[in-house]
């Protein structure tokens, strides 16, 4: 195998995968990643066997052939190449590898391609398409909702919803739930459908897309997901349970009501939350007909309130929430303000954008004894 | 300014015995566990007894052996504690800074206390007399510049010592003894510091403190200041007061294996949690301690992201501890599980498909029932198989 190329575009492809794969994995070739040099393309691809990424690249293809390069120098070297032409040499024989730059040359001991798990090939025929930066910012107001605990694995992942003429993703921790809704007329999807996708792999996908006007198309196999993107092919295991009915969760109606500005409760969380001891991080929220109030005790270090000038409907209230759980779906909602619902103070509470109707998140309070 | 008394009780449990019922008084009294089990050992010995050569630990057949005549005594942790308390209330009558260091053992610092009392030493004989008329134990009483060479000199003579070591008389009186008698240095650290050549606590302390704290890390400028017989930390009457950890462990009545240890995790984790609930506590680490049939101890631990008191989440940490560390044919003799990281619980995050809710007002249900009718009124089915360790008793 030789291929020329330049140092950005060989740079490129190994960044889009390099991140998949697993420091401590067993099996040493996975710890590699496998370029494959065909006709006038080089395709990289990196898996973990739960996540796989492929990234094909336009190529100056001198001579075809395939190597397992150990993932992390690889990288590494690529990165600090100077920015000139790189010829790639592969011994066919021994799979050592000779990366030239300049009058200089990096030898690299590779390893065979045959031992490198092929990615399941996913049936193109039923296609789900989504402007990237619509999906972006899908993943980007949901997942940060889902669990970190691998006890309870549904739970690590999101829920994608696809019906007649929505798409909707939900994710919840147990604490807080996140859901997002995109209408999808003529989406090209043929069946309803729902799946759970790992966080990592929406995260992966995340950092991937570009969101530059560009399509990702998505498509469904047996326990997978193929997310296709130009150039690249993110192919990933789905979690296997049952969501619990989440839309049984989301209160109907409040008795409180309350319009104001995000920004302006996201910093006051942020200062009141600066007080949260380790174990106790929790922000009390007070609401009158004229505010709201934001507090924080920690007997220890001081104490602080805040108050926020509001739009109030309804019963004042008192409750408290973790404030992370607040600042979280603070960072992540886009309009100017928000309106806040809430049903005295141990139901849950609803945070949602002022306008629009497609982002919910759910909020359980913290009691306290 | 030796103001640092430690009062260590000799043979407590034995003396307790011998306290409550006076023809006792001078006979091989030997307090030990249940003998119809197989975790009897021996909890105390009186001086006759010890003579005969019992110690405390030793296996019930094994005194049996020594001492066929012994009078063997179930332990009565009720009057322990009972006389416990009157002794630190005796102390606390010379100064208000007393801390209990064990149920048998206390410090009391007496700076400031002279004009009243006069000097240490009498002070500590006042103190070894009214627990001997008031309380009708004996006790050694250790006098030192701090709690260390307090608590080290206490050792030095029993029963019914009373010992003075003075800053000077560190090098003279504690130096010439073993590196194991000195306080903080148990089985594992003796052998890492004979390795060393460090076989007394000279050697200790004449050792060079860099290459201690290499190789130790705090705890080698620990032991380095140990030795010296320096020792900053103040009598802290306040020290018991919070709990830090709560734990049990067991023994088991045969070597169990595969699901079983499962059940015997199960039952002590819910007697450990029972109790955190109790207290009001939460906690963040479980930690779980097996030992095997070659009676090697085995101890792992791992924390919460979130303090709990749910019996099953702990449950579920100490069996993930059990998966990940047992080999599943190894067989087991000792089953122990405790959590620490401990806090008073202030309030609870509500969870959206009320699992945990369910849980803790299950596990409340079942607090309320044992605390309404006795600890053996209500138990898991796994509990009543062959398995359960709480069978008979769950106390």
């Amino acid at each position: 195998m030789k291929i020329i190329s330049t140092k950005d575009s060989l740079s490129y492809g190994i960044q889009v995968c390099q991140r998949v794969v697993s420091s401590k994995n067993p099996l040493p070739v996975l710890s590699g990643i496998l370029l494959k040099a065909g006709d006038g393309t080089l395709t990289v691809t990196a898996t973990d066997l739960e996540v796989g990424i492929e990234c094909t690249l336009p190529m100056d293809i001198q001579e075809k052939g395939a190597v397992v390069l150990p993932a992390r120098i690889l990288g590494d070297i690529v990165r600090k190449l100077p920015d000139v032409k790189i010829v790639m040499e592969v011994n066919s024989q021994n799979f050592n590898t000779t990366i030239k730059y300049g009058q200089s040359e990096f030898n690299l001991l590779g390893l065979s391609s045959e031992d490198f798990p092929i990615l399941p090939s996913i049936d193109f025929s039923s296609v789900l398409t989504i402007k990237q930066e619509l999906f972006k910012n899908m993943i980007k107001q949901v997942i940060f909702a889902a669990s970190s605990d691998d006890n309870r694995p549904i739970f690590t992942g999101a829920l994608m919803e696809i019906g007649e003429d929505t798409v909707k993703l939900v994710a919840t921790d147990t604490h807080r739930l996140a859901l997002r809704t995109a209408k999808m007329e003529n989406n090209g999807f043929e069946l309803e459908k729902s799946v759970i996708i790992p966080g990592k792999t929406l995260n992966e996908l995340n950092r991937i897309m570009t969101g530059e006007g560009e399509d990702v198309k998505i498509a469904f196999g047996e326990n997978q997901i193929v997310f296709e993107l130009p150039g690249t092919k993110l192919i990933s295991r789905l979690i296997e349970g049952q969501f619990p009915n989440y839309k049984q969760v989301v209160p109907q109606g409040c008795k409180t009501k309350i319009k104001l500005k995000t920004k302006e409760l996201l910093e006051a969380t942020e200062r009141a939350s600066l007080l949260a001891k380790e174990g106790s991080n929790f922000v009390k929220i007070t609401i009158t007909e004229e505010n709201m109030t934001i507090s924080s005790n920690s007997p220890e270090i001081g104490k602080i309130e805040e108050q926020l000038p509001i739009e109030m409907e309804g019963e004042e209230t008192q409750i408290a929430f973790n404030s992370k759980y607040l600042i979280d779906v603070l960072k992540v909602i886009d309009t100017e303000e928000i309106l806040v619902e809430l049903t005295g103070s141990l139901s849950p509470g609803i945070i949602k954008p002022a306008e629009g109707q497609n982002y919910i998140y759910v909020i359980l309070p913290i009691r306290i004894v | 300014m030796c103001n640092i008394l430690l009062v260590d009780m000799n043979s407590f449990y034995a003396s307790v015995h011998q306290a409550l019922d006076p023809s006792l008084q001078g006979k091989k009294v030997i307090v030990c566990g249940d003998p119809e089990k197989r975790h009897g050992i021996v909890l105390a010995a009186s001086y006759p007894a010890k003579k005969m050569g019992i110690k405390t630990g030793m296996p019930n057949w094994e005194a049996k052996l020594l001492c066929p005549d012994g009078i063997y005594v179930r332990p009565q942790y009720k009057h322990y504690f009972n006389f416990s308390n009157r002794i630190i209330a005796v102390m606390r009558d010379f100064s208000p800074l007393v801390e209990p260091f064990s149920i048998d053992e206390a410090f009391i610092d007496l700076s400031g206390t002279e004009k009243l009392f006069g000097d240490s030493v009498m002070v500590a004989r006042d103190i070894k007399k009214r627990i001997k008329e008031e309380v009708g134990v004996l006790c050694s009483v250790g006098v030192g510049p701090n709690k260390l060479v307090a608590k080290m000199a206490a050792d030095l003579e029993k029963p019914d010592g009373l010992t003075l070591i003075t800053k000077n008389d560190v090098t003279k009186r504690l130096w010439p003894l073993p590196v194991k008698e000195l306080f903080g240095v148990g089985g594992r650290t003796e052998k890492k510091l004979n390795l060393l050549g460090i076989y007394t606590i000279k050697d200790l302390a004449k050792y060079p403190l860099e290459v201690l704290v290499k190789k130790f890390g705090v705890v080698g400028h620990v032991l380095h200041m140990s030795a010296n017989g320096i020792d900053y930390s103040p009598v802290d009457p306040h020290s018991l007061d919070t709990v830090k950890s709560i734990g049990n462990q067991l023994t088991l009545s045969r070597d169990y294996a595969g699901d079983d240890i499962r059940v015997a995790i199960l039952d002590i984790t819910e007697k450990v949690s029972h109790r955190l609930r109790l207290g009001g506590y939460v906690g963040k680490t479980v930690s779980l301690t097996l030992r095997d049939t070659e009676l090697n101890s085995h101890h792992w631990s791992r924390s919460f992201r979130e303090r709990t008191d749910i019996t099953e989440e702990i449950y579920r940490m100490a069996i993930k501890l059990f998966d990940t560390n047992w080999p599943n044919t190894k067989r087991v003799r000792l089953v122990g599980v405790g959590i620490s990281n401990i806090k008073r619980k202030q309030y609870e995050q509500l969870d959206i498909f009320s699992y945990k809710t369910k849980q803790r007002q299950l596990n409340h249900a079942v607090d309320d029932i044992r605390k309404k009718f006795g600890n053996h009124s209500i138990k898991r089915g796994s509990s009543i198989t062959e398995a359960g360790i709480f069978n008979e008793k769950f106390s």
